[in-house]
């Protein structure tokens, strides 16, 4: 898929990817391959300025961590970022239904 | 003895130097983009790849230097709506009245910086170059018949009366912002494609 098709959606895919539990920049990437069957194939670098635009907007939130060989940036959602997740996911799973309803012609 | 820099070194240079443009060193940024290189290079490593190869790879599906440096610096820089449309009424007015009473012969500098005003604004937030216009447009109005600026007996008596301008007038001048506006957002989609590597 173009990476131009995500624009405007990408905020909403690393609140998904990163609420599952907290996450670093490398393990969000994939996550977004992953569970879009590699669909989603953006240059990795996007996602990095967009976790600090949800940060500034405090709904995410991210620490150093030394948990491993290397340390890490850990992002997680905080509960702002939460509730604006469940809120995303109601309203897009609003819009992909009635989008598929229009292109599939049984609305 | 080889001192041409990895793959991922060659990267982070960049990346450094890129940030350096818009004034920016965000050591963060950096961190963070090394620590992702590594992490990828090892994954391709253990498909199979050769370790240049696989920092190639990590780097090639990594995007940019150029353009993420862009992204971090208008997500550190763009001003929210409020303040362009504030900056663009304000600018526009004290170019029209600051004109009037500095250059009163000339109305050549107050097109070009209302020019310069709209493509300035358009290229920082192309997004929100319709309200920087409305802004500009009321900065014109605010100056041109709101508030117009008395001329000096001076200046009246060494090129007359001040013109009435008549609304069309007022469109007329707003062409000029218009015409810096279109270059602006021409401008950052040709520096900084939506997704040449990436950004917003």
């Amino acid at each position: 898929m173009h990476a131009d098709k995500l624009r405007g959606h990408l905020e909403l895919l690393l609140l998904a990817a990163i609420g599952a539990g907290p996450s670093h920049g490398y393990a969000i990437a994939e996550t977004l391959r992953r569970r879009s069957d590699g669909a989603f194939d953006l240059p990795d670098g996007t996602i990095y300025p967009a976790l600090r635009r949800l940060e500034q907007r405090g709904l995410v939130a991210s620490r150093w961590s030394d948990d491993t060989a290397r340390r890490r940036r850990v992002y997680r959602l905080t509960p702002a970022g939460r509730r604006a997740l469940v809120a995303e996911q109601h309203d897009w799973s609003q819009f992909a239904r009635a989008v598929m309803g229009v292109v599939k012609g049984v609305a | 003895m080889n001192t041409t820099p990895s793959p991922i070194a060659a990267f982070i240079a960049a990346l450094e130097r890129r940030l350096g443009w818009f004034g920016m060193v965000d050591r963060r940024a950096v961190e963070e983009a090394e620590g992702h290189l590594i992490d990828a290079a090892a994954r391709e490593r253990a498909r199979g790849l050769e370790a240049d190869a696989a920092e190639r790879a990590a780097v090639a599906r990594f995007g940019s230097p150029a353009a993420l440096a862009a992204r971090f610096a208008f997500s550190r820089y763009a001003p929210p709506a409020a303040v362009v449309f504030l900056v663009s009424t304000v600018v526009s007015f004290a170019i029209l009245a600051g004109g009037f009473r500095l250059l009163y012969d000339s109305v050549l500098p107050e097109l070009a910086g209302l020019v310069l005003t709209g493509l300035v604004l358009a290229y920082v937030r192309p997004g929100f170059a319709w309200l920087s216009l409305i802004g500009i447009a009321l900065g014109i109005l605010l100056s041109e018949k709101g508030f117009p600026v008395a001329p000096s007996a001076e200046h009246i008596a060494k090129y007359g009366p001040p013109h009435k301008g008549s609304f069309v007038d007022l469109l007329k001048i707003c062409g000029f912002p218009a015409a810096g506006a279109l270059l602006g957002v021409a401008s950052r989609l040709l520096l900084d494609p939506p997704h040449r590597g990436r950004a917003r």
